[in-house]
């Protein structure tokens, strides 16, 4: 599983510059604060609903600014949320460990 | 000037798609959600409608029925559907309720560039007007650093600005080819007028000689291959 998507990044970057991949990946960065906390309360709650829709919103973001490996793990979890499916809870690690990945990962850095 | 509307409850989209919208010299207003969207709907008129399917409170599918449905206050604008929902049941609603083209994310800037063109007639589109050969990725950017610098007014100063004033009027004029593009961009013939958060520049190139106005492509060519 690929952490970064190199041509979205590259892109991103012909479209606006260095600054403008910057700031989409402190809007992104800012958003994973957010929602990341809001997917593991809802994976403790067994909230499958709520599940999905932060997935699916992670999934989305990661998609755009080229965190393909946080895309993945997310798109996995949305789909077993979706699917009711028990296997969540096997996939929170791994979320868990993309994430760190992406935060420390080039992009994530320059913005911060 | 052309006013888009674009609806996504995930702020990178509407980033990106502005971005790539702006560029086809578009005015464009965002809404996180769709009850934003319908006010936005409700004051102005526009002619193209980007929106995500799979949005809290009210879908995609149901702002457009909306849409469609008050067709006579809202105008008829063209719709675009950009949502990860790729499979072919979403297509065939977001078709029904009114969508002319249905797009999944992440999409590829150039890939939703041609739809909009295609979609609003933008065949002739050309961000410089005039007879300067502007490589765009590359020009504008340039450009926009220029202003940025004069802008601050520190780095105006230094003698390479000073003695390039060639640089700064081509940034300028590039500018000033593109400004339609860019809602934050204004032009003038007058710095002492610029506003605080504003890029003001002079266009002195439009001024210029036919000999002039060839150096100064030539000089633009030259950087462009150089780089």
């Amino acid at each position: 599983m690929k952490l970064l998507d190199e041509a979205r990044l590259t892109e991103l970057q012909e479209l606006g510059g260095d600054e403008f991949v910057s700031e989409l990946w402190r809007v992104y960065l800012e958003t994973c604060a957010q929602v990341v906390p809001e997917l593991r309360a809802a994976v403790t709650a067994q909230n499958f609903a709520e599940i999905a829709r932060c997935a699916h919103l992670l999934k989305s973001a990661s998609g755009n600014v080229g965190a393909s490996g946080f895309f993945d793990i997310c798109g996995k979890i949305e789909a077993a949320a979706l699917a009711h499916h028990g296997k969540l809870s096997d996939l929170m690690p791994s979320l868990e460990s993309m994430y760190s990945q992406t935060l420390g990962c080039e992009p994530a850095r320059k913005c911060a | 000037m052309r006013r888009a509307l674009i609806v996504d409850d995930d702020k990178t989209i509407l980033m990106v798609v502005e971005k790539v919208l702006k560029g086809l010299g578009l005015q464009v207003e965002t809404a996180p959600d769709a009850h934003q969207a319908l006010r936005l709907l409700k004051m102005l008129s526009f002619d193209l409608i980007v929106t995500d399917a799979n949005m809290p409170s009210l879908s995609g599918f149901e702002f457009l029925e909306i849409t469609k449905r008050n067709s006579k206050s809202f105008g008829d604008p063209k719709i675009i559907m950009l949502t990860q929902r790729a499979a072919q049941r979403d297509q065939d609603l977001a078709k029904l309720t009114g969508a002319h083209k249905f797009l999944t994310k992440p999409v590829p800037a150039e890939i939703l560039r041609q739809n909009v063109i295609e979609l609003l007639g933008l065949e002739g589109f050309r961000p410089a007007r005039d007879g300067v050969s502007v490589s765009e990725k590359v020009r504008w950017m340039d450009a926009f650093e220029i202003v940025r610098v004069y802008e601050d007014g520190v780095e105006f100063t230094s003698p390479t600005l000073l003695k390039a004033g060639l640089q700064l009027d081509l940034g300028s004029h590039i500018l000033h080819s593109i400004a339609p593009a860019f809602g934050r961009v204004e032009v003038t013939n007058c710095i002492a007028g610029r506003k605080e958060g504003e890029y003001m520049v002079t266009c002195k190139f439009c001024a210029l000689s036919e000999d002039d106005k060839q150096r100064m492509s030539d000089w633009l060519e030259a950087e462009r291959k150089a780089s």
